[in-house]
């Protein structure tokens, strides 16, 4: 192989991963939606159903999920979410921590997400049918 | 003739590239499948700032799952005008998103899932209001709540539950197609 041809191949192969590159991420950034930077923007996140932890790595990641959980303190929430691997029946609520709901869905699907409350709110969710893996986790602020 | 060579062979790759993956991308057009009524329903325009307002709900949560882009809001569907604001279908590739008040969901039409609904309080907080869409073959939707069964009719693959049919709000609520 001449050094011209292996010059030109490592150019080639060069500007055609930096393509791809490219395109890679325009293609992905175009999948996951055009504004995913602003869901991210809140200070912290908490799974509460069923595997809790405050700000994980993964707020959505999924495990098998039992019937209802709520989270054990109030919060000025940004927003609030329930993810499952399967079509199911499911509930989804904030309860202000003065009474009432702000927010109250229920439905059937892969899940659902709503926006926030001004005021401080237990966050809430439920699911009911066969077993499946899923998430309800919490957006909130200081 | 060496300077033009090395120019030219990545360009032409990179315009390859380009082509491949614009073909690629438009082989994949977001829509509801043919065979669920609500596909009939005429496509309709939503302002770039809702476009965005429901993409936030529906986020990574659920947007790459059933294959939603920017595509997608070229072609939603309103299924009714309720009193907390459109209820709307938004497709992906291989599924759909519903959106209704400050909320947003997606999910898989199928044999084994043949409804996607979602409710909201109304305005007065007393009722639960709503809707969503079917396979073909669904005629009612039936609502199990502690209150007891609502059933609803479906008309073109949707349904829709209103402040008359007075159904309180519940934690525990079951979806049946009938």
């Amino acid at each position: 192989m001449s050094l011209l041809t292996q010059s030109l191949l490592r150019s080639n192969i060069a500007l055609a991963t930096l393509a791809a590159a490219i395109v890679g991420v325009g293609l992905g950034a175009r999948a996951a939606g055009s504004d995913i930077s602003a869901g991210a923007a809140a200070a912290h996140c908490t799974r509460y159903g069923p595997n809790y932890a405050v700000d994980p790595a993964n707020c959505s990641q999924q495990f098998g999920m039992g019937g209802l959980y709520t989270t054990g303190a109030t919060a000025l929430r940004d927003g609030n979410a329930i993810t499952m691997s399967g079509s199911r029946d499911w509930s989804l609520w904030l309860e202000a921590s003065g009474g009432g709901f702000p927010q109250n869905n229920t439905g059937t699907g892969f899940g659902w997400s709503q926006g926030g409350y001004a005021g401080y709110a237990y966050a809430g969710c439920s699911r009911s049918g066969a077993a499946v893996n899923g998430q309800c986790y919490t957006n909130w602020h200081d | 003739m060496r300077a033009l060579a090395t120019i030219a062979i990545p360009v032409v790759s990179f315009l390859v590239a380009l082509v491949a993956s614009s073909s690629l991308a438009s082989s994949r057009t977001p829509g509801i499948s043919t065979d669920i009524p609500s596909a009939n329903l005429k496509e309709i325009s939503l302002p770039q700032s809702q476009r965005l307002a429901i993409n936030n709900l529906i986020g990574a949560a659920f947007g790459p799952r059933v294959g939603l882009s920017d595509e997608s809001y070229d072609h939603v569907r309103e299924l009714a005008q309720t009193s907390a604001g459109p209820l709307l279908a938004i497709p992906g590739t291989s599924g759909v998103c519903l959106s209704l008040g400050d909320g947003a969901g997606c999910g898989q039409l199928s044999r084994d899932a043949p409804i996607l609904a979602v409710l909201t309080p109304d305005p007065t907080g007393a009722f639960m209001i709503g809707g969503g869409i079917t396979t073909a073959d669904v005629r009612t939707v039936h609502i199990d709540s502690s209150a007891g069964r609502l059933s609803v009719p479906v008309q073109e693959g949707v349904f829709q539950v209103r402040e008359t049919d007075r159904l309180g709000p519940d934690h525990q609520m079951a979806f049946v197609a009938g």
